[in-house]
């Protein structure tokens, strides 16, 4: 029973690098750069393709993973859903750290009219999130 | 006809001997595996798509770049459907079960024919050469090389993965059709991900 959680775990980790590392190239390309760890694209592409690296490395090097679903694996159902989990939770993490990290490269004067990924050109996560909260509540004010 | 089907079955049988041969003592096992593996290619395949969901550098381009992205995931429901119905109706023994062979992997119970882990990534990769011809060939180079990498460690015929080729081939049809009909659905899912900015 442990052994068939390590394998979940071990997964969920995998798949948390390699999205992260993902989401990182992403938004070097897209130039939302106050959504990248560094701000130097080159520098935040090495990191990506590193932790990509430790990813595969980590999943596939520290145990057998060619194990039947019946057996301990993973069957498709489970790796959509743990996938799914991992790119949430990547995206989660992403946003906290480059919020608190890249706080004091916000446009002053930022006025994101699109509402979409590109605003994180301009803004951080938590400042879009929270500016989009405030409207809401100002515009459902009796 | 039947000697036709037999004499496929032996051709199939020659070509799977001939890739399958080269395994057990040779230093390709231990990457042939994890290239075999029910893990690589798919997380590799679904990050090609994470990437593209994000990486367009205007709106209009991204909008083209999600719908991709939309398209590969209903191409992918279509394949796995065909592949359910098909092994209600057919079953055909794993290479191991009939023949001696050079087993590396581990023993999956489920029909040989169609190859349902090429079917999948291959109808996931396919959408996608349509908007980035090159993404989209790195996309099929690696299903196919999971695909011969199934023959090596011996758990799949080649007629197996001409099979699940097809099955992708016309679940790409069935999915733009599809596309079609959900294609408003998509951009009101789309505006939902974009009041998150996560589109």
């Amino acid at each position: 029973m442990l052994d068939v959680i390590n394998f979940h775990i071990d997964y969920f980790i995998c798949c948390s690098l390699i999205l992260t590392a993902v989401l990182q190239i992403s938004a070097s390309f897209s130039r939302s750069n106050l959504f990248t760890f560094f701000s130097n694209p080159i520098i935040n592409t090495i990191f990506a393709g590193l932790l990509i690296a430790t990813g595969f490395i980590i999943f596939f090097v520290t145990d057998n993973r060619n194990i039947n679903d019946y057996e301990g694996g993973l069957d498709g159902n489970e790796q959509a859903v743990l996938f799914a989990l991992a790119l949430a939770s990547s995206f989660v993490v992403i946003a906290l750290i480059t919020s608190t990290t890249n706080s004091s490269k916000v446009f002053k004067n930022n006025n994101c009219q699109e509402h979409s990924y590109m605003c994180l050109s301009h803004d951080t996560y938590l400042n879009l999130i929270k500016s989009k909260c405030n409207l809401f509540f100002k515009e459902s004010r009796p | 006809m039947q000697l036709i089907l037999q004499r496929i079955k032996a051709l199939d049988y020659e070509l799977f001997n001939l890739v399958n041969g080269f395994a057990g003592d040779s230093i390709l096992d231990e990457p042939m595996l994890i290239c075999a593996s029910d893990y690589f290619a798919p997380i590799s395949l679904f990050s090609v798509l994470v990437f593209i969901w994000f990486s367009g550098k205007t709106n209009a381009e991204r909008i083209l770049d999600q719908l991709s992205v939309i398209k590969s995931l209903t191409c992918l429901g279509c394949a796995s459907l065909c592949v359910l119905i098909l092994n209600m109706f057919f079953f055909r023994d794993r290479p191991f079960t009939t023949h001696e062979v050079n087993l590396l992997f581990y023993m999956p119970t489920d029909s040989s024919l169609p190859a349902n882990s090429l079917a999948s990534t291959l109808a996931i990769s396919l959408p996608i050469i349509n908007r980035h011809k090159r993404l989209g060939l790195i996309m099929i180079s690696t299903s196919v090389f999971m695909g011969l990498a199934r023959i090596y460690v011996g758990v799949h015929y080649p007629g197996d993965l001409i099979f699940a080729s097809l099955i992708a081939c016309g679940s790409l049809l069935l999915s733009r059709y599809i596309m079609t009909l959900i294609h408003s659905f998509f951009l009101k899912t789309v505006k939902v991900f974009r009041k998150m900015y996560m589109a």
